[in-house]
C-alpha cells in the first residue's frame, strides 16, 4: 500500500489551501450566507443590547402601569407588555440569554464530551466500553425529556436549566469524537508519529484532535439552534428563567394568555427564536457542505 | 401524486360534512376551572375546585341562604336546630327521606360518622372543629336527631357546618383499604377518588384529576328536579387562560371560573352572548410574609415592606377596580374593625424602618412566589420587586403551580418569604379571617403561610371563640385585628371584585361570598 | 452477520442502556430534598406516623435496596404512589399513555404522508421552483419552535376560523378498548366519534409533525437524487419504462428504505416535543401528565414517565430496524 506521508509544512500548506477552497464553496451558497447574516445580526443584538435597546431598563423588573398593552408603534416597535415594558427591548436582551445559554451549554458539552470521546476512541478496554455504555444511557431518552427531568429536581432558574441541558448534551460529542478517532487512528500520519516514538496523549491531543474539528464545528453550529429550542421550551414550561428575566420562552408563556387581543406579546419572541434557530441551521448546513462531513443530526431533542 | 390529492380531497370532504346534525347526545354543561381538583374527598377539600366538587356531589348539614343573597346558614339536611343557653350543645333534627346515591336513606348515623371521620382524618376544614369536638362528642339520639356537645362555646360553629358534608357510612366502610387511620384504614379516601358517597344533586360519573370530572344528575335528589335544570356537567381543568377564553367565546364552555385575568374579563365583556358578572367580594388578596424566615422574622422589616408597597397602582392599574384591604378581614364582613391601622405607601418611613431593623443590607434578600397561572400575581410581584428595590431589597420572583404552593405551605422552611394568596371567607364569620389565619393551629395550610405567632393574639382569639355574648365576641375579634395588623404578617392589598363569566342562556347564578357555593350547578337553568 | 444475530446484539445494547437510565433517573429523584413520606401524609401527621410510613415505603433502607425494590415493583406493574393524583403511577400511565401513542403515531403518519411526496417532488423537479419551495418549507419546519407554532395554529384554526377544536381529545368513544380514540371508535363502528377524535387530532398532530416532516422530506430528496443517478434507473429508462414507474416503483422504494432509520430516531424527537405540544393543547397524554408531575415535583411519576418514554423510544427504534431489514435485505449488519 503506497501512501504519501506528509511532513508538517506540507500539511499546513494543504490545510491553508483547503480553507481557501472551503471559503469559496461557502460564499457560493446563498442560504449559508443568509444564515451567517442572521446570526451576526442576533449576535450584534445580544452584544449591543444595552445600547440598541430603546429602553434598556425594561429588560429587568421595571414596571410602568400607565403604559401597558400598547400595540406596536414608533415608540414601541413590538408594543408593550402587561406591566408596560417595551417588548422590543426585552426581545433584544432575550437574544443575550438564548445565545449565551447556547454557548455555555455547548462549551460544557465539549469540555466533557470531547475528552471522553478521545479516550474511548483511542484506547480500547473496559474504560472505553464503560464510557460508551454511559452515553447509551443518556441517549436512551430524547434530550428534552432528560433535561426536563433534571430541571424538575432543581429549583427553576436559568442556571439550573443550563446545567440540565448541558447534562444531557455531552454524550453526542463523545459519540461524534469517538467515531472520528476510530477512523483517524488507522491513518498513516498517526502511525508515523507513533513510529517516531510519540506518546499516546501527545498523539491524541496533537495529532488526532485537530483533525476532528470540522465535524465538531458543523455539529456545534447546528446544535446552537437545538439548544436554543430546548432552552426556550424549558422556559415556556416554567422550568427555566423566572420573571422578570426576558427569556424568549418565558415571554411567550406570559404573553400567551393575552392572545389574541394583544397578539404582539407572544408573536415577536417566537419570531426571534425562529429566526435564530433558522440562522444556525442554514449556517450549519452550509458548513456541512463546505467541510464535506456527514454527521447524524437526528437527535431526540428540541 | 394524483391519488394522494384525491385522498386529501376526500378527507376534507368527510371533515366538512355536518355529521353533528345526526347527534342526539344529551347536552352537557361545561364549566372550566383553572386549578385542578386537589381533593375529591369532601373531608379534604379546602380550595375552590375541590369545594365545588363537594357541593355538587354531597349535601352539607346546613346551607347558606343563597335565596336571600346572604351567607347566613339556613336549614338543609338539618331541618331545624336548638342551642343550649351556655352555647355548648347543638341539637339538629334531620330531614326525612334524603337518599344517598346508593339508595340508602341518610340518617343520624351518617352524620355522626362523617364528623368523626373528618376529625380523625384531620384534613380539609377539620381544624375548624378540632378545638371543640372530638369523636364521641357527636351522638345520634334517634334516627333523625343528632347532638353535638362542644367542649366550650364556639362562635363560628353554626356557620362552619356549611362546610360539613355528609357521607354514606355503609358505602365508605365497605370500601376501606389499609391506611393510616387504624381500624378505619384509609377511611375510604382511595375509594372516593373513583366514586362519590354523597346525596348531592349530582353523582360522579368519571374523575380524572388532571383534566375532568363528569357529573350526572341524581334522579332521586331530595330537592327534586324542575325543567331546564342541568342534567350533566363536565367540570374541566384548563390552566391556560387563552384557551379558557377561546372555549367560552366559541361556546365550547358554558361558564368559566373567577381566576381569569382582569384583562381577560374585560375582553369577554365585549363578546355578545357572554355575561361577566361582577360582585363585591368578601375576599382578601394579600401577600403573606413568612415570619419564621429571616429577614422577615423582624417586625420592622415587615412593616417597612408594608410601607413600601404601592397600593394605589395595584388597585387602579392591576386590579382595575377593587376595595383597598384594611386588615385581614374583608371590609364587608360583619365584625370587620374600621379602626384597624392601614399602611400606605411612604418610602421615607419604609427606609427608616429598614435602618432601625438593624438587618444588614446584604441580608435583605427575599423570594416572592405566586401561582404561575395567575398573571395578576406576577404583575403584583413585579410591582413589589420595583417597590422593594427602591428601599434596598433584592427580590426574586418564582411562579409555582397551585398544588405545589399548597405543598410548600406545609413547613416554614419550604414556605417562600412572600406568597401571594387570594383568600375567600371560608365560613360566614369574622373568625375565618382572624383565627383561621393567625392562630398557630392552622399552620401548614396555604392560609397561614405567615406562620404568625403572638401569644397575646392567640389568647384574644381563643377568648373570642369562647365568648357567648355577641358584643363581647365582636370586641375581641376586633381587638385581634388591630394587634395582628401592627405586627404586619401580610401586605393587605385588596378586597377584589369577584368576576365570573358565563353564556347568557345560563340563568340562576348568584354570588354569596362563600367559596364554591356560587357554582352549585343545581341552581342553574338553561334558557335557550 | 445474520439479521437475527444483529437484532440480538441490538437488544444487548438496549437493555443495559435502559437499566442505566432507570438508575440515573432513580438516583436523581432521590437526591432532591424533601421527605416523600411527610409529603404523602400532609402537615398534620405526627413524626411517629411519618416514621412508620417511611419504613413502609422502605425509605429508611440504603439507596441500592430502594432501587432494587423499585425495579421489583416495576416488573409487577407497581410504579409507586403519585403525590399529585394519589394513585399508583402505573394506573396513571395506563390511562394517559394511549393518548400520547395516538398523537405521536398520527403525527408520524402526517410527517411520512407529506414528507415523502414532497421529497420526491423536490428531487424530480430538482432546482426548479417546486424544489426551492419545498426546501425552504423544510428549513422553516425544523426551525419553528413547536409550542409557538401550536399557539399560532390554535389562534388561526380554532379562534379566527373556528373550524377545529382548541384543546383536548373530545369525548371518549363509548367503548374503551385500547384508549386510542381513533381505533376505539372504528372498532365500535361509531364514525361520528371517529371524526370528532380526528378533528381534535389535526392541529396537535400537525404542530408536532413539522420537524419530522422536514427531516423526512430532506432525506427522501437526497436519497432520491442519488438513486436517480444509479445505473438501474438509467437502464430502466432506456428500456422505455414510463417515468412514473421508474420513480415510484424503483427509485422511491430504495430511497424510502434508507430514510426509514431516520423515522425511528425522529420518533424520539416527536416524544420530546410532545411535552410542549400536549401542554399547549391540554392533550391528556403521558407528556402532559409528565409536565404536570415535573412542575409539582411528583417524583415517582417523573421516574415512571421517563422510563416509559425510554422504553417506547427503544422499542420504536428496534421496530424500525426490523422493518428496515425486511425492506432492504442487502444490508450487511455491523455493530
Amino acid at each position: 500500500m503506497a501512501e504519501t506521508i506528509l511532513v508538517p509544512q506540507e500539511i499546513r500548506a494543504t490545510r491553508r489551501e483547503e480553507l481557501r477552497r472551503a471559503w469559496s464553496r461557502f460564499r457560493s451558497s446563498t442560504l449559508a450566507l443568509v444564515g451567517l447574516g442572521i446570526i451576526l445580526m442576533m449576535a450584534a443584538a445580544a452584544i449591543f443590547a444595552p445600547t440598541i435597546a430603546p429602553y434598556p431598563q425594561h429588560a429587568g423588573g421595571f414596571v410602568d402601569f400607565a403604559n401597558t398593552f400598547q400595540p406596536p408603534s414608533r415608540a414601541h416597535l413590538f408594543g408593550t407588555d402587561d406591566v408596560g415594558r417595551d417588548v422590543f427591548s426585552r426581545v433584544l436582551f432575550g437574544a443575550r440569554i438564548s445565545l449565551s445559554m447556547g454557548i455555555v451549554v455547548l462549551s460544557i458539552a465539549l469540555a466533557i464530551g470531547v475528552p471522553l470521546g478521545l479516550i474511548a476512541g483511542y484506547w480500547s478496554g473496559w474504560v472505553s466500553s464503560l464510557i460508551m455504555r454511559i452515553t447509551d444511557v443518556f441517549l436512551a431518552l430524547p434530550s428534552i425529556v432528560l433535561a426536563l427531568a433534571v430541571a424538575a429536581v432543581l429549583k427553576p432558574t436559568l442556571t439550573n436549566a443550563m446545567i440540565a441541558i448541558a447534562f444531557t448534551w455531552w454524550p453526542w460529542y463523545t459519540r461524534l469524537v469517538y467515531g472520528e478517532v476510530l477512523s483517524l487512528k488507522q491513518e498513516a500520519f498517526v502511525e508515523a508519529s507513533r513510529s517516531v516514538g510519540a506518546g499516546p496523549w501527545r498523539i491524541v491531543f496533537k495529532e488526532i484532535l485537530p483533525n476532528t474539528w470540522s465535524p465538531i464545528i458543523v455539529k456545534l453550529t447546528l446544535d446552537m439552534g437545538f439548544v436554543i429550542l430546548v432552552e426556550t421550551g424549558l422556559s415556556f414550561l416554567g422550568l427555566g428563567a423566572q420573571p422578570p428575566t426576558p427569556a424568549w420562552g418565558t415571554m411567550i408563556a406570559e404573553g400567551r394568555i393575552y392572545m389574541p387581543a394583544n397578539w404582539w406579546l407572544a408573536t415577536f419572541p417566537g419570531l426571534a427564536i425562529f429566526l435564530t434557530v433558522l440562522g444556525f441551521n442554514l449556517l450549519g448546513d452550509g458548513l456541512r457542505d463546505v467541510f464535506d462531513v456527514q454527521i447524524e443530526q437526528w437527535r431526540g431533542g428540541a | 401524486m394524483k391519488r394522494f390529492t384525491g385522498l386529501l380531497l376526500m378527507l376534507v370532504g368527510v371533515l366538512a360534512f355536518p355529521w353533528g346534525a345526526f347527534s342526539q347526545a344529551p347536552v352537557t354543561f361545561t364549566y372550566i376551572e383553572q386549578q385542578i381538583i386537589t381533593a375529591s374527598d369532601p373531608a379534604a377539600a379546602v380550595d375552590e375546585s375541590s369545594l365545588i366538587a363537594a357541593i355538587n356531589l354531597y349535601d352539607p348539614l346546613l346551607y347558606p341562604n343563597v335565596e336571600k343573597g346572604s351567607m347566613e346558614p339556613r336549614p338543609h339536611v338539618a331541618e331545624s336546630w336548638t342551642v343550649s343557653p351556655d352555647g355548648k350543645v347543638y341539637t339538629f333534627k334531620l330531614r326525612r327521606g334524603i337518599r344517598f346515591h346508593s339508595g340508602r336513606e341518610l340518617t343520624a348515623e351518617d352524620v355522626v360518622f362523617s364528623m368523626e371521620r373528618a376529625l380523625r382524618m384531620k384534613k380539609g376544614f377539620s381544624w375548624v372543629w378540632t378545638p371543640v369536638l372530638e369523636p364521641g362528642r357527636i351522638k345520634a339520639l334517634d334516627k333523625y336527631t343528632v347532638r353535638f356537645e362542644l367542649k366550650e362555646a364556639y362562635a363560628p360553629f353554626l356557620g362552619s357546618l356549611l362546610l360539613f358534608f355528609i357521607l354514606d357510612k355503609d358505602l365508605v366502610m365497605r370500601n376501606i383499604r389499609p391506611g393510616p387511620y387504624g381500624e378505619f384504614g384509609d377511611y375510604g379516601s382511595a375509594f372516593l377518588e373513583r366514586a362519590d358517597a354523597g346525596s348531592g344533586p349530582y353523582r360522579m360519573e368519571r374523575f380524572d384529576r388532571a383534566t375532568e370530572m363528569v357529573m350526572t344528575r341524581f334522579e332521586n335528589y331530595w330537592r327534586g328536579w324542575k325543567p331546564n335544570q342541568i342534567s350533566r356537567v363536565s367540570f374541566k381543568t384548563v390552566t391556560e387562560e387563552a384557551t379558557v377564553k377561546t372555549l367560552i367565546k366559541s361556546g365550547q364552555a358554558d361558564m368559566v371560573n373567577q381566576w381569569l385575568s382582569v384583562q381577560g374579563f374585560q375582553e369577554l365583556k365585549q363578546v355578545p352572548g357572554i355575561v361577566v358578572k361582577e360582585d363585591p367580594s368578601v375576599q382578601l388578596f394579600h401577600l403573606q410574609m413568612n415570619t419564621k424566615k429571616p429577614p422577615l422574622d423582624n417586625v420592622k422589616v415587615r412593616q417597612a415592606i408594608s410601607y413600601a408597597f404601592d397600593y394605589d397602582t395595584a388597585i387602579q392599574k392591576i386590579f382595575l377596580g377593587a376595595t383597598r384591604a384594611r386588615g385581614p378581614v374583608p371590609v364587608r364582613v360583619p365584625g370587620w374593625n374600621p379602626k384597624v391601622p392601614v399602611y400606605t405607601r411612604n418610602v421615607a418611613t419604609a427606609k427608616r424602618l429598614v435602618a432601625e431593623s438593624g438587618v444588614p443590607p446584604e441580608r435583605l434578600s427575599i423570594e416572592y412566589a405566586y401561582v404561575v397561572t395567575l398573571p395578576l400575581e406576577r404583575q403584583i410581584g413585579l410591582l413589589l420587586k420595583a417597590n422593594l428595590e427602591e428601599i434596598g431589597f433584592k427580590v426574586e420572583i418564582r411562579g409555582e403551580p397551585w398544588a405545589r404552593i399548597v405543598e410548600l405551605a406545609t413547613k416554614p422552611e419550604t414556605t417562600p418569604h412572600i406568597t401571594a394568596i387570594f383568600d375567600t371567607l371560608k365560613y360566614p364569620h369574622v373568625d375565618s379571617h382572624t383565627y383561621g389565619m393567625y392562630h398557630p393551629s392552622c399552620w401548614g395550610t396555604f392560609r397561614c403561610m405567615s406562620f404568625y405567632e403572638n401569644p397575646k393574639v392567640t389568647q384574644v382569639l381563643e377568648a373570642a371563640r369562647r365568648a357567648v355574648k355577641p358584643e363581647e365576641q365582636m370586641r375581641l375579634y376586633q381587638l385581634a385585628q388591630e394587634l395582628i395588623v401592627r405586627d404586619a404578617p401580610s401586605i393587605y392589598v385588596a378586597n377584589p371584585l369577584h368576576r365570573i363569566a358565563f353564556r347568557d342562556y345560563v340563568k340562576g347564578y348568584r354570588y354569596v361570598g362563600l367559596l364554591g357555593f356560587d357554582v352549585a350547578f343545581y341552581d342553574f337553568t338553561i334558557a335557550r | 452477520m445474520s439479521f437475527r444475530t444483529y437484532l440480538l446484539r441490538r437488544l444487548l445494547h438496549i437493555i443495559p442502556a435502559l437499566l442505566g437510565l432507570s438508575i440515573l433517573i432513580f438516583v436523581l429523584s432521590r437526591v432532591v430534598p424533601g421527605d416523600p413520606a411527610r409529603l404523602a401524609l400532609g402537615p398534620d401527621a405526627t413524626q411517629e406516623q411519618v416514621e412508620q410510613l417511611r419504613r413502609e415505603m422502605g425509605l429508611d433502607k440504603p439507596l441500592v435496596v430502594q432501587y432494587l425494590r423499585y425495579m421489583g415493583g416495576l416488573f409487577r406493574g407497581d410504579f409507586g404512589f403519585s403525590l399529585r393524583t394519589r394513585r399508583n403511577v402505573a394506573q396513571d400511565i395506563k390511562e394517559f399513555l394511549p393518548a400520547t401513542v395516538e398523537l405521536t403515531t398520527v403525527a408520524m403518519l402526517f410527517a411520512i404522508a407529506l414528507g415523502v411526496p414532497l421529497g420526491v417532488l423536490s428531487a424530480v423537479r430538482k432546482d426548479r421552483p417546486e424544489d426551492h419551495i419545498s426546501r425552504i418549507l423544510a428549513l422553516i419546519g425544523v426551525a419553528l419552535p413547536r409550542f409557538w407554532l401550536a399557539i399560532l395554529l390554535q389562534l388561526l384554526f380554532a379562534y379566527y376560523l373556528g373550524i377545529l377544536p382548541t384543546i383536548g381529545r373530545g369525548p371518549a368513544p363509548p367503548v374503551r378498548l385500547t384508549g386510542i380514540y381513533l381505533l376505539d371508535s372504528l372498532l365500535a363502528l361509531d364514525f361520528r366519534a371517529f371524526l370528532i377524535a380526528l378533528k381534535h387530532l389535526i392541529l396537535p398532530a400537525f404542530a408536532l409533525s413539522v420537524g419530522s416532516l422536514a427531516q423526512i422530506m430532506r432525506l427522501v430528496r437526497a436519497n432520491m437524487i442519488e438513486e436517480m443517478r444509479r445505473d438501474y434507473v438509467l437502464a430502466a429508462r432506456s428500456y422505455g419504462l414510463p417515468e412514473r414507474v421508474v420513480i415510484y416503483k424503483y427509485a422511491l422504494k430504495n430511497a424510502f428504505s434508507s430514510a426509514l432509520t431516520v423515522i425511528g430516531l425522529s420518533y424520539g424527537f416527536l416524544l420530546g416535543n410532545a411535552f410542549l405540544v400536549e401542554t399547549v393543547f391540554a392533550w391528556p397524554g403521558l407528556a402532559f401528565y409528565g409536565v404536570d408531575s415535573l412542575l409539582f415535583k411528583d417524583l415517582n411519576a417523573v421516574v415512571g414517565v421517563t422510563i416509559v418514554i425510554g422504553v417506547a423510544f427503544a422499542v420504536v427504534n428496534l421496530l424500525v430496524d426490523i422493518a428496515y431489514g425486511y425492506l432492504d435485505p442487502r444490508i450487511r449488519y455491523e455493530t
